[in-house]
């Protein structure tokens, strides 16, 4: 057996208005070459300015990652020669990041690992490029738009480990806003490294790099084809060379793309386009105001001080909106457990169900707070909240008027409720002789009353006079 | 040191097609270069000095604002190229 040593390299593109250099548009269109401006092209004259947002963003998801931050921006060129380039060079940050050493902790089946972060910097993307049979057509409608790389150390172990610090990794730039971060769009995408080695040695092996997969069910494909083509090879006594290579989602399996060998020297050297530029402890105080609680800490928070389960909890967090709305209603004052159980059941499958978001439905936290203390209450029983809860999400009308109009009030009279057990009991003699031998006819007899008042009774009241009545008998 | 090979795989890597001459001059040049480079190397303590990498000790504190237009239109950025098609530019094929 071996052990799998694997790091990630992952870009996601930076929504700004902007691109990162110049004043074109940031934005994705069918219609090509549109967002245009002399510095993305690689003409010249022009001079790279950098977008303050987009150096906001990147500081952002950096100070997430728990990584130290600079104290002056500094950018390189990393030089290549391809078609997408159209300056012969990319713009990063090869020297001076914006972020190095953090950090983000990852919970996997109820299990914490901490991956460790290297370096996040901010670069440009490239253009995109379509291929036909005897040519290729450039589009420079991405070139220059703002892209951030989050390099982690070798320290993931598994294909699973590396898809739970994709995800996770995800939901830090979402909550940070600076990225819609879709994969399907290529927002999103990412390098793979990996290699083999012994239980016991003290090395790594030689690493592989496996370019450029968007979807995180690729990655996962790719490394655990990679994990199995690696053992096999040294298992029959090969050795894995070092190598890029490439992902194909058709049969699922690895190609190699070239060797180290023939690799290209970057030969980074440091823009002399830009001056350095100067970070103030303001601005990182600031951007730091702007970080909300992320998803692993509120997972946290709501298992620890508001006792759910880590499901539920999970549930919550999966989107920014939905954990702040959660968070709404308890600070309205609805019970924490409640709250999440009308919100994981029906007002996330009402979102589903519709394919709209939280914010665009008609029941505010608030109106779910006055629903819960209907039934704390007992105004009106859980059973008959759920009916609220769906003509308000349907009819778009608040709870205490969905009330009124379906006719609820629940009858708390105990002799009301108490004369109509009695009368239901003695209706039943046969059935109070199965109670008393164990047999469960207790629910008929709630059944009962719940028939008589049309639901209307209130059901602990209820249940109680029934176990009054029959101890008297 | 600078070799012919050298420069060859450098030509190849960076996709240059150069002929013999160019070569000669290249190398000429870098003749030059490196005698230059060598007597920087003469300087007495210069590793003690930190590279300099701007003219002049200069930060900046601005950052552009980030606001949209697009300076260029679609015809005004491809009238350059070379050939154009679909409103893209035209390249050699360049994947396998």
């Amino acid at each position: 057996m071996y052990k799998v040593v694997i790091g990630l390299e992952v870009h996601c593109e930076l929504k700004t208005n902007s691109k990162n250099f110049s004043n074109a548009q940031n934005d994705y269109s069918e219609t090509p070459n549109i967002y245009l401006d002399t510095v993305d092209l690689g003409f010249p004259g022009i001079l790279p300015v950098v977008n303050k947002e987009a150096a906001k963003s990147a500081l952002k998801v950096a100070m997430a990652l728990n990584c130290e931050t600079p104290d002056e921006i500094i950018f390189d060129r990393k030089n290549y020669f391809y078609p997408d380039l159209p300056k012969g060079y990319q713009i990063t940050q090869a020297y001076k990041p914006m972020g190095i050493n953090g950090y983000l902790m990852v919970n996997i089946d109820d299990e914490d690992i901490k991956v460790d972060i290297h370096d996040l910097h901010l670069e440009e993307d490239t253009a995109s490029l379509d291929h036909f049979n005897d040519y290729s057509l450039v589009n420079y409608n991405r070139s220059g738009i703002p892209l951030i790389e989050i390099v982690t150390e070798p320290c993931l172990h598994s294909a699973k480990e590396a898809v739970a610090f994709l995800e996770s990794l995800r939901s830090v730039i979402l909550y940070c806003g600076v990225s819609d971060a879709r994969s399907d769009l290529g927002q999103m995408r990412c390098d793979v490294n990996i290699s083999l080695m012994k239980e016991d040695a003290t090395e790594f092996g030689t690493k592989v790099e496996i370019k450029n997969i968007n979807a995180f069910t690729k990655v996962k494909a790719a490394l655990e084809y990679e994990i199995e083509r690696q053992t096999e090879l040294l298992n029959s006594g090969g050795t894995v060379i070092m190598e890029t290579r490439r992902f194909d989602d058709e049969d699922m399996k690895t190609y190699s793309m070239r060797t180290k060998v023939d690799a290209v020297d970057y030969k980074y050297f440091l823009e002399p386009n830009m001056p350095p530029i100067k970070i103030t402890e303001e601005f990182l105080t600031e951007i730091k105001s702007e970080i909300p609680m992320l998803q692993y800490e509120r997972i946290n928070l709501y298992i620890d001080q508001y006792g759910l389960s880590r499901y539920d909890a999970t549930t919550l967090v999966k989107e920014k909106k939905i954990a702040d709305y959660f968070e709404d209603t308890i600070k309205g004052g609805a019970d924490p457990k409640l709250a999440s159980n009308w919100i994981t059941s029906i007002v996330l499958g009402h979102l589903n169900k519709y394919q709209v978001e939280i914010d665009q439905i008609y029941l505010t936290p608030d109106m779910l707070v006055s629903l819960i203390k209907m039934v704390n209450d007992g105004k009106v029983s859980s059973k008959q909240a759920k009916e609220v809860l769906y003509k308000v999400l349907q009819d778009e009308k608040d709870p205490v008027t969905i009330v009124k109009e379906l006719g609820i009030k629940q009858i708390d009279n105990d002799e009301e409720i108490r004369a109509m057990v009695v009368e239901i009991l003695d209706a039943n003699l046969n059935l109070i002789e199965d109670y008393r031998n164990g047999r469960n006819v207790f629910d008929f007899f709630v059944g009962q009353v719940m028939k008589r008042t049309r639901g209307q009774a209130n059901p602990a009241l209820t249940a109680k006079i029934i176990k009054e009545e029959i101890e008297k008998r | 040191m600078i070799t012919k090979e050298k420069l060859k795989n450098y030509a190849e890597k960076l996709m240059f097609n150069m002929n013999e001459s160019e070569y000669e001059t290249l190398m000429n040049e870098f003749d030059v270069i490196m005698e230059q480079m060598d007597l920087i190397g003469k300087i007495k303590d210069i590793e003690k000095v930190e590279p300099m990498t701007f003219p002049y000790n200069i930060y900046v504190n601005q950052l552009r604002e980030d606001i949209a237009k697009d300076p260029l239109t679609t015809d005004e950025a491809l009238q350059n190229a070379k050939e154009v098609k679909y409103n893209q530019v035209k390249v050699p094929k360049v994947v396998g």
